[in-house]
């Protein structure tokens, strides 16, 4: 009774790979598949192709940012010239020189900053629709428990992060360039105190999600991996045990077709990586750029330009390095979840 | 630079100076405050000239 | 740059001659002070139109607003004037006469900056209707 059992439950368990085989991973969006390599066998290859693409279509960025950080050089270096006087002139002459940086900036700063929000929905968005098909092909492999665990987990964490990020960290971001404006116009120690919290309140909030996620994922991976790994071990034993003379034939053909499972598995994979890469690097080196370009300006303005002035070209490289941080946690989560997909069952 | 119109208003005012009590203590007392205005009014002449290059150079320069 | 010495000796001069006027040659000491700070101020302005100029060719690189950059020096030539001004008429005891001048000076540097103001708000206005 035990072994007929069994047998039904063989059949049920080698009926899933058929559906395996049919797997494909979801097609990058429009912008993201412009990156992406004709080729996606090799992993190395396909992220250098989308890395270059990428580069490719950074000049015109390039020259913009250069623009606007040499018209700043340009305003500071003009209000720096009443700078050895004292008096409230010179304040004054400083306060029309920091409204005329924040007006550069702040163009450029609110672009990216929709820029980052659209690239974090997204990778959301695609998620949704690669993390079904990873989980599928991972239980197909025989991790089932594994594959639930970490899409929940995923999916779970990528709604309250894209939620925290778009109704929160945003609104923060701009606040936070708002009290960094006011903190260089009016120079109030509580407005820099405010602004510092905001700066500080984003990079806790996404650390904490990263932190939870990146433990709950270990420990699930752990559990659950070994979990299946038992489990299988014990079915591929019972099969070639309980059926005659076919049964290591059967055990040997149930291993192909997990592997099978694993390569199919393995392809979506790296389809899915390089399509999240593709998602996320064009927006990603766009404001890194912007972040490495305003820190030069900064430091180039720190030389002869007002305290106030250069802490605000500072308060605006700071909120690019926020908005990296925003995009960066999101693909990392996605990549997390993807390579333990692709570890699978391992053993 | 124009070292040489700073001695030249040093020694107007110098001048102006000496005349003024010279004047003064021998009773003309008119005489000294006119010495005095003349000489101020030239001096400002030379200086008013040299503040109006400074002002067309600013109108100039800062696009006034 | 031999200019620049010639300006620093020049000052030191004007100052011992200052000294030496006193209080019977009050009024030219004070002419002479503000003839000498005319000409160290061409001077000075001599050495910025060069840089002015890199301003300029920063401002067509980067392609910032004409506007912008006007006002913009508008608002240093008018701070420069105001403060030596005021810094005269306080030599000469007539505090008020520099404070008066420097309100003057904040209020013209205000008007001028209304422009950036407007644009400012626009963009912050902007921005909230797209939050």
């Amino acid at each position: 009774m035990k072994k007929l059992i069994l047998i039904i439950l063989l059949f049920c368990y080698m009926a899933m790979p058929v559906q395996a085989a049919d797997l494909t991973a979801p097609t990058a969006p429009d912008q993201a598949q412009d990156l992406m390599p004709p080729d996606t066998e090799s992993f190395g290859e396909g992220l250098l192709y989308v890395f270059k693409s990428a580069v490719e279509k950074l000049e015109p960025e390039i020259a913009a940012g250069c623009g606007v950080c040499l018209a700043v050089i340009a305003v500071v270096i003009l209000t720096s010239l009443v700078g050895s006087f004292p008096g409230t002139t010179k304040n004054v002459t400083e306060l029309a020189g920091t409204i005329a940086v924040a007006c550069l900036l702040l163009g450029s700063a609110n672009t990216l900053v929709k820029d980052a929000a659209a690239t974090v929905t997204e990778l959301s968005e695609y998620g949704k629709m690669l993390l079904p098909v990873m989980t599928t092909a991972m239980a197909a492999q025989g991790g089932i428990s594994g594959s639930a665990a970490i899409y929940t987990g995923t999916a779970v964490f990528d709604a309250v992060l894209c939620g925290v990020i778009s109704r929160l960290l945003v609104p923060m971001t701009y606040i936070f360039l708002a009290m960094g404006i006011a903190s260089a116009a009016i120079g109030e120690d509580i407005l820099k105190k405010l602004r510092d919290f905001m700066k500080w309140l984003i990079s806790w909030s996404l650390k904490i999600v990263l932190y939870v996620f990146t433990g709950y994922i270990t420990v699930t991976g752990v559990v659950s991996g070994t979990a299946d790994q038992a489990a299988l071990k014990a079915t591929k034993l019972t099969i070639s045990g309980a059926v005659p003379v076919v049964g290591s034939i059967l055990s040997d053909a149930s291993e192909a077709i997990l592997v099978g499972a694993g390569v199919v598995k393995s392809a979506v994979g790296v389809y899915g990586l390089l399509a999240i890469a593709a998602i996320a690097i064009g927006p990603f080196l766009r404001i890194g750029v912007q972040y490495l370009l305003l820190k030069l300006t900064a430091a180039i303005c720190g030389v002869f330009g007002s305290k106030k002035t250069t802490e605000l070209i500072s308060d605006f490289s700071g909120a690019m390095g926020l908005l990296l941080a925003m995009t960066g946690t999101v693909c990392l989560m996605l990549l997390i979840s993807m390579v333990c997909f692709m570890k699978g069952v391992s053993g | 630079m124009d070292i040489d119109l700073i001695f030249k208003i040093a020694a107007i005012g110098i001048i102006i100076s000496i005349l003024n009590q010279v004047l003064s203590r021998s009773g003309r007392e008119e005489q000294a405050t006119m010495t005095t205005i003349a000489g101020l009014v030239v001096v400002l002449m030379i200086v008013a000239q040299k503040i109006a290059d400074l002002f067309d150079l600013v109108k100039r320069l800062f696009n006034f | 740059m031999s200019g620049y010495f010639q300006a620093a000796g020049g000052v030191l001069i004007a100052v011992i001659l200052v000294l030496t006027l006193g209080k019977d040659g009050k009024q030219t000491a004070l002419l002479l002070v503000l003839g000498v700070c005319a000409m160290v101020g061409v001077l000075a302005l001599g050495y910025l139109e060069p840089v002015v100029d890199f301003i300029d060719r920063l401002r067509l690189v980067g392609k910032l607003d004409n506007g912008m950059l006007g006002i913009l020096l508008k608002v240093v030539g008018i701070g420069i004037i105001g403060e030596i001004t005021s810094l005269i008429c306080t030599d000469s005891g007539n505090a008020s006469l520099g404070k008066a001048l420097q309100l003057l000076s904040t209020a013209v540097i205000l008007r001028l900056s209304l422009p950036l103001l407007e644009q400012l708000v626009e963009l912050l206005q902007q921005i909230l209707g797209e939050i």
